[in-house]
């Protein structure tokens, strides 16, 4: 990959998964405020909020952040395979993306209840403490790959030691 | 013939070992550890008959405690242990 496209995907990769980790965080601070509030419409604002944080931010950024970390793998000498720190960050975010697709649903069903009073259905699952559980993992788990992309701890995988003398 | 005079590389090694193959590092095995209790958990929890769903961890599993929503919480809650029409204070009317 040239030098410059590869400044390029690798601003794209640092600005999409601490953007994603910025945004877990503002989940994360919803998920309590509707978990805990003492009215009814915060409560209600809130679980919709999420919906739309989850599928206009979480998402994408998610997406992108799996895009271009796989782009900067193929494209230097850390390959994706090569270095246990990559792969991890790699399970980490193919993880991550596909149980927030997963949850899309639940927090679909959240958002739906919330946009009806009344309903038996909003009674019966708000507020719930699903979001807060799930984002706190979250962040938890973003933080990981976080650190793993500063420390770089050292380790080859055995594909990265069979292929040690190439490039 | 070069083979039978040539020095023998087993022997002559150098005294330093060869380049010991590193197995898999430590901080690698605690994530799998960690990664393997967090599946072992789940599906314990799965197996339990523990359905994942918006309802999971709402305050709703405790019936004791249920949570008003909609009109429920605007409507006035009409107390059960006051008495309907209750009696004057004693000494109000004399």
């Amino acid at each position: 990959m040239p030098p410059g496209l590869r400044k390029v995907v690798l601003v794209a990769h640092v600005a999409s998964s601490v953007g994603w980790l910025g945004a877990v965080a503002a989940f994360l601070a919803l998920a309590v405020v509707g978990y805990a509030a003492g009215d009814e419409q915060t409560m209600r604002a809130t679980y919709i909020t999420m919906e739309i944080i989850g599928w206009t931010a979480l998402i994408p950024l998610s997406a992108l952040t799996l895009f271009t970390g796989v782009l900067q793998g193929l494209g230097t000498r850390w390959g994706i395979v090569r270095h246990y720190w990559v792969l991890m960050k790699l399970l980490i975010t193919v993880v991550a993306t596909a149980i927030l697709l997963l949850y899309m649903q639940t927090l679909s069903a959240l958002a739906d209840a919330a946009a009806q009073p009344g309903s038996a259905e909003a009674a019966a699952i708000l507020p719930s403490f699903s979001p807060i559980l799930h984002s706190a993992a979250a962040l938890v788990v973003l933080l990981v790959a976080l650190v793993l992309s500063i420390y770089k701890p050292r380790g080859l995988t055995g594909f990265g030691m069979s292929n040690q003398s190439e490039p | 013939m070069d083979q039978d005079n040539g020095p023998d590389r087993s022997d002559s090694a150098p005294a330093s070992p060869p380049p010991e193959r590193p197995g898999v590092p430590r901080w690698v095995k605690v994530f799998g550890l960690i990664a393997l209790a967090i599946a072992i958990i789940l599906a314990v929890l799965m197996l339990l008959g523990v359905e994942h769903g918006p309802g999971l961890h709402s305050l709703a599993e405790f019936p004791a405690n249920p949570v008003q929503t909609g009109p429920a919480l605007s409507t006035p809650v009409p107390n059960n242990s006051a008495p309907t029409n209750p009696a004057p204070a004693v000494g109000t009317a004399l």
